[in-house]
C-alpha cells in the first residue's frame, strides 16, 4: 500500500502561492489545502466538508468551521496536533497525499522543525524576485483584494527604505525556515514565480511535475487546466511600470548597490528548480531539414557556438538536432537563435517544445533565443525559452554604407527611397503622396509580386523602380555598393510596414546618413532610431508625405545621422555581447570563446545552408 | 555606490541587512571599489564561511587586493561546489573573474 505522502510549500504570500495550490489540488488523490494556518482562517478546508468534519470531531470542537474562532483556538493552541488530526482525516476519506502552504510566521520554527519530523513529509519552497512580490502585497494592501481583481492600472508609491526593511525581514525569516528544512533532511525543491509558474499553462504544469518528482513525489494530474479564479492580478512585466516612480526607485537601489538583491528572489541558494530530463526520440533524424532555412553561422566549433534563424516559427536546426543518439560530436554549446519575423505575434508553443526536445536530445547544448523587445521576451519566458536583447539590425556592416558614397549617375534625386520586397504588407502605397520616390526591391517572381507591381506603377506612375528604371525595363540586381550609391540619391529613407522583422534596410538606410520616416510598427527597427534622425508618423499617405518634408526640413547632414547611428550600434552592440557572454558562461563556463560582433557582422544575410553549418561544425 | 561612511550607508546598515543583502552588498562593494563594505561584509558573514557565495566573495576579495595566492586557494574550494545549478549573480561573476587569472 503506498504511504500517505504530506507537501509543505513554504515561502511568503504573493508569490503565486494560490496557483500552485489550485494546481496540487488537481493531484490525483491529493487532499490540496491551502493557508491552514493562516490568522483569521484555516484556508482550503471548507473543499473538503467530510475531512472538516471528521477533524472537528477529533480535535473536539464539534462540527468545524475554518473560520470559527474556537476552531481556531485550538489549532493556535497545539499546531501540531491540528496538522495530525487533519492528516488523519485526509487519510480517513481515502485521500493518499495531502498539501497545504505555510507561510513565513504563521506557525513558529520550532512547530515548523516538529512537522518536519513527521514521515514522508517532504517541501516545496516558492520564491518570487523581492521588489515584484513586495509590489504586490503593496497593491493589495491597498485594494484589499488579494485574488482576481486587476491592479494593473494601480501605481502605488514605493518607499524603498520600507521595502528593504521588509525585504531583510522576510530575507531573515526564509533563512530561518530553511535552515529548519535543511536540518531536518526532508526532501526539498524549489519552485520560482517567474521561471516556474507565471508560464504557459503546459509548462508550468511540467515544471510542478518535475518539482515533485524531485521530492519522490508521483505527478498525475485530474486536470490541468488553471482555475478560473486563479487570475493574474498585474499584467506589467517590468516592476519599474508597476508603480509611480519606478525609475527613482530603482536609482534609489543601483545608488545603494542592492538593485539586483532587489530584483532577485530570495533563497539562491536553494539553487535552480528542477529541469527536464533526457528525452528520448527513437525516429531518425530528418534530413530533409538541412535544405531549410539559409542563414546559418559558427561563431565557434567546440563548445559549439551557433547563430540560426527562427523562419515560419520554426529552428530548423533545432527540428534536426532531435533524434535517438547525440547529432554533434561536441559535448556543450550554446546555440543562438535569431528570428526572421516579430515573435510577438507568433505562437511560440511549437518553437519551444522542439527546443526542448532538441536540448533533451543532446544534453550539454542550449538554446538561446534573441529578443528586440519587453513584449518578445515575455512571451518567450512564458513558454520557457531563455532569451537575451539581440536586434539582428546591429550585425548590419557599417563598411558598406558610408555617408560619402557617390551618388548613382543612373538614378535622379529625390526626397525618398524605401527599399522592401514587393510584399503588401510592406505597405507600399503609403509612399503614394510622394512627389516621385525612389522603390528598389527584389525581383518580382512571386505571382502577387508582379501583381503589387503592376499595382504599384498605377497608384505611384511618377515612382522610380530603381531595378528596373537601370536596365531599361529588365529587372536588375543591386549589390551592396549600387544600393548604396542609390541611398545617396536619396534624402530619406522610408520604413512603411507596421508588422515584420527588424527591417535590415532601415538600419542600413541610418548607416548610410539617411534619416527615416516610420509607420509605428513592432519588430525591432525603432533600435537605432533617436529623436533626431527618425520621425514616426500615422499610417496614412498624408502622413508619410508630411513626415518626410519635416524631416527634410532638419537639414541633417549624412555625417550627423551616420554618427548618431553609429554610436547608438557601438553602445547596442556591447549590450549584446556582454549579455551573450554572460548567457555562455553560465550555461557552458566560463572559459567558453568570447563573443564578439566583428565576426557576426552580416552573417544575417551571407548564405550558409543548415548542411554546411552541420559539416562545419563536424 | 553609497559611502559606507556617510550619511547613507549608516542609515542602511541600521535597517538590519539580512545575510542575502549582505552579500549583494559585498558584490556591489567590490565592483565599485568601496572597501568599507568588503571589510564590514566580510565580518557580518564570518560564521558562514562554507556557503558558496561568501567563499566566491571572499575570492573575488582576494583577486581584488592582489592576493593571488589566497585567491587560488579559494578558487580550488570554491570549484569543488557544483556551479551549474545556480542563477547567482556571485557565482557567475566568481566564473567570468576565474576565467581572466592566470593560475
Amino acid at each position: 500500500m503506498t504511504e500517505f505522502r504530506e507537501i509543505l510549500v513554504l515561502g511568503l504570500g504573493r508569490s503565486g502561492s494560490n496557483l500552485l495550490s489550485s494546481i496540487l489540488r488537481k493531484l490525483d488523490g491529493n487532499a490540496g489545502f491551502f493557508e491552514i494556518f493562516f490568522d483569521g482562517k484555516a484556508q482550503g478546508l471548507e473543499h473538503y466538508p467530510a475531512i472538516l468534519t471528521r477533524l472537528g470531531e477529533a480535535l473536539g470542537t464539534g462540527p468545524a468551521k475554518p473560520d470559527d474562532p474556537v476552531f481556531l483556538k485550538v489549532r493556535n493552541d497545539d499546531p501540531v496536533a491540528y496538522f495530525e488530526a487533519l492528516s488523519q482525516a485526509a487519510r480517513a476519506e481515502g485521500h493518499v497525499s495531502m498539501s497545504c502552504k505555510i507561510f513565513a510566521r504563521h506557525i513558529s520554527i520550532p512547530v515548523l522543525e516538529t512537522l518536519l519530523r513527521r514521515p514522508n513529509l517532504s517541501v516545496i519552497f516558492l520564491t518570487r524576485s523581492r521588489i515584484h512580490r513586495y509590489i504586490s502585497e503593496l497593491k493589495g494592501s491597498i485594494t484589499r483584494a488579494y485574488v482576481r481583481e486587476d491592479t494593473t492600472g494601480l501605481r502605488p508609491v514605493l518607499s524603498v527604505p520600507t521595502f528593504l526593511k521588509a525585504a531583510f525581514r522576510q530575507d531573515r525569516d526564509l533563512d530561518a525556515m530553511l535552515n529548519a528544512v535543511v536540518a531536518s533532511g526532508v526532501k526539498v525543491a524549489r519552485l520560482g514565480y517567474e521561471d516556474d509558474l507565471d508560464l504557459d499553462e503546459t509548462l508550468r504544469i511540467d515544471r510542478v511535475a518535475l518539482a515533485l518528482q524531485a521530492i519522490g513525489h508521483g505527478a498525475s494530474f485530474k486536470t490541468t487546466r488553471t482555475d478560473a479564479w486563479v487570475v493574474k492580478q498585474d499584467s506589467n512585466a517590468v516592476w519599474r511600470d508597476k508603480i509611480e516612480n519606478g525609475f527613482e526607485a530603482a536609482a534609489a537601489l543601483a545608488g545603494l548597490g542592492l538593485l539586483d538583491y532587489a530584483e532577485a528572489p530570495p533563497l539562491a541558494e536553494l539553487g535552480q528548480s528542477p529541469r527536464a530530463p533526457v528525452a528520448e526520440v527513437i525516429a531518425p533524424r530528418d534530413a530533409a531539414l538541412l535544405d531549410e532555412g539559409g542563414y546559418n553561422f559558427v561563431f565557434a566549433h567546440d563548445p559549439a557556438i551557433t547563430f540560426t534563424a527562427i523562419q515560419y516559427g520554426r529552428s530548423f536546426f533545432a527540428e534536426w538536432l532531435a533524434g535517438p543518439d547525440r547529432a554533434l560530436a561536441q559535448h556543450r554549446g550554446v546555440h543562438f537563435l535569431k528570428p526572421t519575423w516579430t515573435m510577438e505575434t507568433t505562437d511560440l508553443k511549437p518553437l519551444a517544445a522542439s527546443l526542448r526536445l532538441a536540448e533533451g536530445c543532446n544534453p550539454g547544448h542550449h538554446f538561446v533565443a534573441l529578443h528586440v523587445s519587453d513584449r518578445e521576451a515575455r512571451k518567450y519566458r512564458e513558454v520557457g525559452i531563455r532569451s537575451i536583447p539581440g536586434n539582428p539590425n546591429l550585425f548590419n556592416d557599417e563598411r558598406h554604407f558610408a555617408e560619402d558614397v557617390a551618388p548613382h549617375p543612373g538614378m535622379p534625386q529625390s526626397d525618398a527611397i524605401y527599399v522592401a520586397r514587393l510584399a503588401p504588407w510592406k505597405n507600399h502605397e503609403l509612399a503614394s503622396a510622394l512627389v516621385a520616390p525612389l522603390f528598389v526591391y527584389g525581383a518580382p517572381v512571386d505571382p502577387s509580386e508582379s501583381a503589387q507591381f503592376d499595382r504599384l506603377r498605377q497608384l505611384c506612375p511618377t515612382a522610380h523602380f530603381v531595378n528596373h528604371t537601370l536596365d531599361q525595363g529588365r529587372y536588375h540586381y543591386l549589390g551592396r555598393q549600387e544600393l548604396a550609391s542609390v541611398m545617396s540619391r536619396a534624402g530619406v529613407g522610408l520604413a512603411l510596414s507596421q508588422e515584420e522583422g527588424c527591417m535590415r534596410a532601415s538600419g542600413e538606410y541610418l548607416m548610410a546618413g539617411l534619416p527615416v520616416v516610420s509607420v509605428p510598427s513592432i519588430g525591432g527597427r525603432d533600435l537605432l532610431f533617436t529623436t533626431d534622425t527618425a520621425l514616426i508618423v500615422d499610417p496614412t499617405p498624408e502622413a508619410v508625405r508630411n513626415g518626410v518634408a519635416q524631416m527634410l526640413a532638419r537639414n541633417l547632414s549624412r555625417e550627423e545621422v551616420r554618427r548618431a547611428t553609429l554610436s547608438r550600434v557601438q553602445d547596442e552592440r556591447r549590450r549584446f555581447c556582454d549579455a551573450a557572454n554572460r548567457i555562455v558562461a553560465s550555461l557552458i563556463g566560463p572559459l567558453s570563446p568570447r563573443i564578439s560582433s566583428e565576426p557576426l557582422l552580416d552573417f544575417t544575410i551571407r548564405y550558409v545552408p543548415l548542411r554546411r553549418m552541420i559539416e562545419a561544425l563536424q | 555606490m553609497i559611502t559606507f561612511d556617510g550619511p547613507e550607508g549608516a542609515t542602511l546598515r541600521a535597517l538590519n541587512p539580512s545575510r542575502s543583502a549582505v552579500r549583494a552588498l559585498w558584490f556591489a562593494a567590490l565592483t565599485d571599489g568601496q572597501d568599507g563594505w568588503g571589510s564590514w561584509a566580510a565580518d557580518k558573514l564570518k560564521a558562514m564561511a562554507s556557503d558558496r557565495e561568501v567563499i566566491a566573495l571572499r575570492f573575488m576579495q582576494a583577486a581584488g587586493d592582489g592576493n593571488t595566492a589566497a585567491a587560488h586557494q579559494l578558487w580550488a574550494i570554491l570549484a569543488s561546489f557544483p556551479m551549474t545549478d545556480t542563477q547567482s549573480t556571485i557565482l557567475k561573476a566568481a566564473r567570468d573573474l576565474r576565467a581572466s587569472l592566470p593560475f
